[in-house]
């Protein structure tokens, strides 16, 4: 699995097999704005990376974070 | 981050915890209220005090609702009846538009408006220790790093961070005094992680976080120390190991000389160790030995060790041999009648942290930092030694332990003397005297009545006159025993003559007498004195107002001397016949 999924899992407690690029706050329960705060910070310590606040407020679902990763060159696939 | 775990991994824990499983030590009732966001401060708590043993149950205040919370006295907080409430605010919040823009206002303006922020966070106090329950905790400001002002930040009068630093310093010498209210040094523990650290700025723009995740598990350890202490539960009692912890190396391979303590490094690391842990007896904090060693070296480097910096009188109780750590640890408990959850073992030795933390689950094995340079860091950041309050009896409780433990010890056998002698382990130190212990022996010369064969009294310059003389001999002696050190506490003047050795003075403190020192002194005089070739050993008595002991002591042991008043020389050794034992058993004469 990858590092993505498994990030996404943990934080957001949903199966790695329901995550798809239309998951989001508004089909997933526990995607509260706290947790989504959290997967960010989660995601960036588990990357290395610091993402900008505009990059963050872009965010609507795991396709929009799929594609900011990758604008980082990071496959989230991978 | 100082956390293994992260927020999240506190969040997922939180959740699964059964709040209904009975703790084992109680619950504990938290209130957290404050002028921000405050998520995932209690889910950070819960799982600590879960982790200590502790159900807590929570009341989490609406987000920048803490005026309310506190001011009104039917308000939430005040109906859940908290143990402790955590007032979680900031200078930002509290400080408004000045807080960006501190200087669109004037110096005056800036001062009045630190005292304005003070004199409400005081009426709320006020508001609490009438109608609250339990202890307040408060933060106080992180004092801002920057300034617009730049470099002439100083040249302000009343700057901004003055401005800040008012705040604290108000609340310092006001609430902070209060009777159960706590000031949690929020700008410190910020400066500790680093002030750049502790807020994330696309965290605060988006959620009003003014404390950035990263850091709320390490903060909310702050927090448990207040928990802790208020339910009772802080740790009493430090218990060491030595070999590599209070010392490096092994005593009983690299030997008295050769373990590492000492003004240069390593040893200075340990020095410093040491230092720390005096400094935490000196507030009360129990110390106690658990070590494998021979007692006797281990004694010797607590007595003797120039650089030793603790010393028999800090410990509460000490277990040398060669015993099981945890037997040892059984016994120490029993003796300073401590449970085993106020206990902390400080132990190099990982296979040992283990053992004892497999047998004994409530006393706490940290992990000693593998670098022992950071030995004293992390002394300094031990969290879990707090009390809510420290009484002068706390002050001198590592004291009175000690004395305790003497006193215990010593009435255990005392019915024997021959018993008790052998017990005290005397330990007579004969060393030539040198530039630090010369004012001493004078100081002795002219304080010491009752033990002093000779009465001569001697100034700084005639000690030192005496010690530069080639015919002469001047020692100083320091005497200690199992219990404790008694420092220099005698002197022995030779004056060497052709065939003679001739003891001009000879005095002890009346302090270290009863333990057969004299005797075990001048037989190894007497001693040194024939591998020398000398024949006789005069020793040189005038009879004074105040030294009867003295007088008893050379005619118990049959060495004649005259009534009259006048310098007499008695003679102790005379042609291989002595008038003192060889050897007294009981005490370990050492020459250096």
């Amino acid at each position: 699995m990858s590092k993505f999924k498994k990030t996404v899992s943990r934080i957001l407690k949903i199966a790695p097999n329901k995550i798809s690029d239309s998951t989001s706050p508004l089909n997933v329960r526990s995607w509260d704005s706290f947790r989504g705060l959290l997967l960010i910070t989660e995601l960036e310590k588990a990357y290395g990376i610091k993402l900008s606040m505009e990059e963050v407020l872009t965010i609507k679902d795991i396709g929009s974070l799929k594609k900011i990763l990758m604008k980082r060159k990071i496959d989230p696939d991978e | 981050m100082t956390e293994e775990l992260s927020l999240a991994g506190y969040i997922d824990l939180d959740k699964k915890i059964d709040s209904r499983k009975a703790a084992l030590k109680g619950g504990v009732r938290i209130a957290i209220a404050g002028s921000f966001t405050l998520n995932g401060f209690k889910e950070a708590l819960n799982v600590k005090c879960h982790e200590t043993g502790l159900g807590a149950s929570f009341y989490v205040d609406g987000y920048n609702n803490y005026v309310q919370a506190l001011a009104d006295k039917k308000s939430g907080l005040y109906r859940f009846g908290p143990d402790v409430t955590f007032l979680i605010i900031d200078a930002r919040s509290l400080l408004g538009g000045a807080y960006l823009e501190p200087y669109s206002i004037t110096a005056v303006a800036r001062k009045r408006l630190s005292r304005d922020v003070y004199g409400k966070i005081e009426s709320l106090v006020d508001v609490f220790m009438k109608h609250g329950r339990g202890i307040l905790v408060i933060n106080n400001m992180e004092v801002p790093w920057n300034s617009p002002a730049g470099i002439l930040e100083k040249k302000e009068g009343f700057g901004y961070f003055e401005m800040v630093g008012e705040i604290n310093r108000l609340m310092n010498h006001g609430i902070a005094k209060r009777k159960g209210v706590y000031l949690f040094d929020y700008d410190s523990f910020a400066s500790g992680l680093g002030k750049r650290n502790v807020v994330d700025r696309k965290m605060l723009y988006i959620a009003d976080m003014k404390v950035s995740p990263d850091i709320i598990p390490a903060l909310c350890d702050e927090y448990m120390r207040y928990i802790r202490a208020f339910k009772g539960l802080s740790k009493k009692c430090l218990v060491l190991d030595m070999d590599n912890t209070l010392w490096g190396g092994i005593l009983g391979e690299d030997g008295f000389e050769g373990i590492r303590l000492g003004p240069t490094p390593p040893g200075n690391a340990y020095m410093e160790f040491q230092s720390r842990l005096a400094a935490l007896y000196d507030r009360g904090i129990i110390l106690a030995v658990n070590s494998s060693n021979n007692k006797d070296d281990c004694l010797k480097v607590l007595r003797e060790h120039p650089y030793m910096i603790l010393k028999e009188k800090h410990f509460a109780s000490i277990r040398i041999n060669w015993e099981s750590k945890v037997k040892n640890m059984v016994d120490i408990a029993r003796e300073i009648n401590i449970g085993f959850d106020g206990i902390i073992f400080l132990d190099d030795d990982k296979r040992v942290r283990q053992i004892v933390k497999r047998a004994l689950p409530e006393v706490v094995c940290p992990d000693l930092p593998e670098d022992h340079s950071l030995y004293a860091s992390f002394l300094e950041g031990l969290k879990g030694l707090d009390s809510l309050q420290i009484t002068a009896e706390d002050r001198t409780r590592g004291r009175q332990y000690a004395e305790e433990r003497k006193r215990s010890e010593t009435k255990a056998v005392f019915r024997d003397l021959s018993v008790y002698l052998e017990h005290l382990r005397t330990v007579a130190l004969i060393k030539k005297a040198d530039r630090f212990s010369i004012p001493r022996i004078s100081q002795l010369t002219i304080r010491t009545n009752q033990f002093n064969l000779s009465g001569e009294r001697l100034d700084e310059k005639a000690v030192e006159g005496l010690a530069n003389d080639k015919r002469r001999l001047v020692y100083s002696v320091s005497i200690g025993d199992r219990y404790g050190d008694y420092g220099i506490t005698g002197a022995v003047i030779i004056n060497r003559e052709k065939e003679d050795w001739v003891i001009s003075s000879f005095l002890l403190s009346c302090r270290v007498l009863g333990k057969d020192v004299e005797y075990a002194i001048l037989s190894s005089i007497i001693k040194m004195a024939k591998k020398e070739g000398v024949e006789r050993v005069l020793l040189r008595f005038v009879k004074t107002e105040k030294n009867v002991p003295a007088l008893r002591f050379l005619r118990l042991n049959g060495v004649p001397v005259p009534e009259h008043k006048a310098a007499v020389y008695p003679v102790i050794y005379s042609y291989g016949k002595s008038a003192f034992p060889n050897k007294i058993r009981h005490v370990k004469v050492v020459s250096a």
